[in-house]
């Protein structure tokens, strides 16, 4: 099983070739601007380690989109349809919404008669024709990407998707996201969530379309994948509908690509990348999710995300001299090449604390030579011990648990960490995300309303982990790799006593042989 | 006391750890409070001890399935509706608003329709957490009627209650939710000033937005949350102790809907294999490990996230969520024989009699005991 895998960053671009879990090249480029070009340089200075049709796969994972929310940049204007008049008027859609974010994607939020009750019943009819106005509305101003949300969707969508087919009468090239196809009960957070993936449509045509056009650049067969938040992948098609499942992807992969590379399974990860580190921990070889819903860029969500601390401590951190020497948060991001001093530039960086220090190659050491020996040491001490309060936050436990430093930016760290059992910077490092991404799973999901009582309960479970065990096999898993990753059960109020909406997700390892042979299949299981 | 946005956010935080796993999410009552303050509304907590024994307040609350509030969420007017149709059967104007219970999404359904009406809301409740039926609030117990009762839902549709017995007003209201989709605005416990200072439970509002406070700044300040909750709670004079009952991850979820309530058991297990189960319908009921009752009903269960100290709801568990159950002594007026046969086992089906939690015999420190 050979696969590339690739991480697009904010700063840079990783490519690894692995096999069987092995690295036998890797390659870090700064991100383009396009994208594009920084991509295919990744690519080509690891395709010379092999013949290209032993490539089973190119795996991608990126932070890009979620950083188009959080920089609130590159985000299109979204039109909103609430179906559920006359109820949840009180709460609006974009209610609780950072102000910025609502400028950037403007207020075209339309309420309208409909939804369902609980049980199924509509709420009231439809209301066909105030979703034609609102449609017509939207393209009168512009408006390309539609987000529509029903009340109780995930039970009864038929409104949904008869609104959709009333918008796309009247706007046949919108982009349309439907609430039912990301999200569980919650209205406010489901809604939010296709809000959110309608403003990101544009995004993800133009990055996702610029992985597509490397690819066609390098004359790869190869399909490409994405990673999404669980750590399994989803077709290049899918990702382009639903961006926002690539949220916290980049976390997921540096966590598992840090496991793959220490053979810590359970440990405190510390990704430092160019703006901030991460910090989270891996319980029997997977990220600990947060509980609860989760702020993406300020948006209540319903998302499973790993459960991170951020701290403002990166390479690309600023270093402030005066009064008091300050590390971060401000970041040169991905202008570290061109801005920081060991590279030519004026701005004095985290990264130039570390060369001057003598603890990496990378750079020209000569042009940081001169600096003040006390503010080096200075600095580099609110690192250490910057990093070290983030890992007293993670951990849950007084006792030391192992430490491992991933990320472009795991030079910055010289001495073990306190509280730390070990810590541990293995090789490859500096590319574990893009290790995670080589190693993401194939997963399937099974989404059914099953009837449960106490004295079936256990084999209803059986079954649909069954269920879902074959679908994963089925979409390209290896059998016998196969585990539930995670269960959902949503009671179904005033339903028939016991009756719920059972969702069990399963995943397992890519099987290369399967996978190359029904390449189709992987994208029905894909989803989450 | 003027409530202001910081408010609402610190209220939704001491209303969600209150409410025990149930009362429904506080954050939908905290966004519809931020909304309302934005826009210059003014909203006035009162003491109860201000109240002239001859005031009218009535109580106010959303009844139904937590789960059915998340997803059909309010219009916003319906209080208002409901309060006028109390007021034409009551014939006299409602002085004060006061919440039905702290804990939940109802103390903040209060300051949001006390805002809309521009009436003040009593800082007081009926029971000093959450419970899930109409008949489990201390002016009930101390022999308040619960009606006249209006509920009101999202189309405008109206009913008023009548009973003499309150648990009958209980079943009555029920149907009547259900039949409405669900969740039903209802006002109703209509007491007089003097009713509320002899019966009400004082002081929960501030206590539950300080509690809010003390959570925010332990968590700002890097500090221990769970210890800073637990000292705060012992200064209010309101409960009886506290102790940490268990620390685990969520092995196993049981639940479902059940005549509008969400009923089921978690199963809890930590790094030793030890096993905890909670009971919960709406709110949780019972905690036990091997068959012994750690804490039981009205004593309050609540489940917080480790890592962050948030209170996490019945709806909101997940199968492997790490959870911290913290047990607090129930306050004094829940405790009496005649409410515990009301909001104690009892009062909930249990077979196990009721136990007086196990609380911590040495007061917790004030100080950080992490090192």
């Amino acid at each position: 099983m050979m696969r590339i895998g690739i991480d697009v960053g904010g700063t840079n671009t990783d490519a690894v070739l692995v096999e069987d879990g092995q690295v036998l090249a890797s390659h870090k480029t700064p991100t383009t601007r396009d994208i594009a070009s920084g991509l295919v340089r990744a690519l080509e200075a690891v395709l010379p380690a092999t013949r290209r049709d032993r490539i089973d796969a190119i795996i991608i994972g990126t932070t890009q989109l979620t950083n188009a929310l959080v920089e609130r940049r590159h985000l299109q204007h979204v039109g909103v349809i609430r179906i559920g008049l006359p109820a949840a008027t009180a709460l609006p859609p974009l209610v609780g919404w950072p102000t910025d974010l609502v400028q950037a994607i403007g207020q075209h939020v339309v309420m309208v008669h409909g939804g369902h009750e609980c049980d199924g019943r509509p709420i009231g009819p439809l209301d066909e024709a105030a979703v034609l106005d609102a449609a017509r509305q939207f393209r009168r101003a512009g408006v390309g990407s539609i987000a529509i949300a029903s009340i109780f969707s995930p039970i009864a969508r038929a409104h949904e998707d008869r609104a959709a087919a009333l918008v796309r009468s009247v706007m046949p090239q919108a982009e349309l996201t439907l609430s039912a196809d990301l999200g569980t009960l919650g209205l406010l957070e489901r809604e939010n969530a296709a809000i959110v993936n309608a403003a990101l449509a544009a995004a993800a045509a133009d990055i996702i379309g610029s992985f597509e056009r490397a690819r066609a650049h390098l004359a790869l067969e190869t399909p490409v994948f994405l990673t999404q938040n669980d750590g399994t992948v989803m077709d290049s098609a899918r990702a382009r509908r639903f961006p926002v499942l690539t949220f916290a992807s980049g976390p997921t992969n540096s966590m598992r690509g840090a496991m793959q590379l220490s053979g810590e399974t359970d440990a405190i990860v510390v990704d430092i990348g160019g703006t901030t580190s991460d910090i989270g921990a891996l319980v029997k070889g997977y990220p600990r999710q947060a509980s609860g819903t989760v702020d993406v860029g300020g948006v209540h969500t319903s998302f499973r995300m790993p459960d991170l601390v951020s701290i403002g401590i990166g390479g690309g951190s600023l270093v402030h001299v005066g009064d008091a020497v300050r590390v971060g948060p401000q970041s040169v991001g991905y202008e570290l090449v061109h801005r920081a001093c060991c590279f030519g530039g004026d701005v004095l960086t985290a990264t130039d604390v570390a060369v001057a220090l003598g603890r990496t190659g990378i750079g020209d050491a000569s042009r940081v030579a001169g600096l003040d020996a006390e503010l080096l040491q200075r600095a580099d001490a609110l690192i250490h011990s910057g990093l070290e309060a983030g890992i007293d936050r993670v951990k849950t436990m007084r006792a030391a648990v192992p430490v491992v430093l991933v990320g472009g930016g795991a030079m910055l760290v010289r001495r073990p960490l306190q509280g730390a059992l070990r810590t541990v910077t293995p090789p490859h490092a500096d590319v574990a995300n893009a290790v995670g991404a080589a190693a993401a799973q194939i997963g399937a999901e099974v989404d059914r309303v099953v009837l449960i009582r106490s004295d079936n309960r256990d084999a209803v479970m059986r079954g649909l982990h069954d269920v879902a065990i074959a679908a994963a096999c089925e979409a390209g898993a290896l059998a016998g790799s196969v585990h539930i990753l995670h269960v959902d059960e949503v009671p179904i109020p005033y339903a028939a006593e016991g009756t719920r909406r059972v969702i069990v997700k399963a995943v397992g390892e890519l099987e290369a042989a399967r996978f190359r042979r029904l390449p189709g299949a992987v994208r029905e299981g894909a989803g989450t | 006391m003027k409530l202001c946005i910081q408010d609402a956010v610190d209220l939704a935080y001491g209303a969600g750890l209150l409410g025990t796993g149930g009362g429904g999410s506080p954050w939908i009552g905290q966004l519809a409070l931020q909304q309302l303050l934005a826009t210059g509304a003014s909203v006035d907590v009162i003491d109860a001890m201000s109240l002239s024994d001859s005031a009218t307040v009535a109580t106010v609350a959303m009844i139904g399935a937590p789960t059915v509030m998340t997803e059909k969420l309010m219009r916003g007017d319906e209080m208002r509706l409901a309060l006028e149709l109390l007021e034409q059967v009551l014939d006299r104007p409602v002085d004060a608003l006061m919440p039905v219970e702290i804990g939940g999404l109802n103390s903040t359904i209060a300051l949001v329709a006390a805002g809309t009406l521009g009436l003040p809301v009593v800082d007081a409740d009926g029971m000093g957490r959450a419970f899930p039926e109409v008949q489990m609030v201390t002016f009930g117990i101390a022999g308040v009627s619960a009606a006249p009762m209006v509920l009101v839902n999202e189309h405008g549709d109206h009913v008023l209650v009548q009973s003499v017995d309150n648990q009958r007003m209980e079943r009555l209201a029920r149907s009547v939710c259900d039949a409405m989709g669900g969740v039903a605005h209802a006002a109703s416990y209509v007491m007089t000033g003097a009713e509320v200072k002899a019966h009400a439970i004082h002081g929960t509002l501030r206590m539950a937005i300080g509690l809010g406070r003390c959570a925010r700044e332990a968590r700002a300040q890097g500090g221990d949350v769970l210890q800073a909750i637990r000292d705060y709670l012992a200064g209010t004079g309101i409960y009886g102790g506290s102790t940490l009952l268990f620390e685990g991850r969520i092995a196993d979820l049981d639940r479902e809907v059940q005549a509008g309530f969400n009923i089921g058991t978690a199963r809890l297990e930590n790094n030793t294999g030890q096993v905890m189960e909670v009971l919960f319908r709406n709110e949780n009921l019972l905690a036990r490990v091997g068959g012994q009752v750690r804490a039981i009903v009205p004593d309050l269960i609540c489940i917080l996230d480790s890592e962050s100290g948030a209170p996490i709801t019945t709806d909101g568990l997940r199968y492997g969520q790490r959870v911290t159950v913290l047990g607090i002594g129930a306050p004094a007026a829940l405790l009496t024989q005649k409410a515990l046969a009301v909001v104690g086992p009892a009062g909930f089906g249990l077979q196990a009699s009721y136990q007086p939690l196990a609380v911590d015999a040495i007061p917790p420190q004030p100080s950080d005991t992490r090192s």
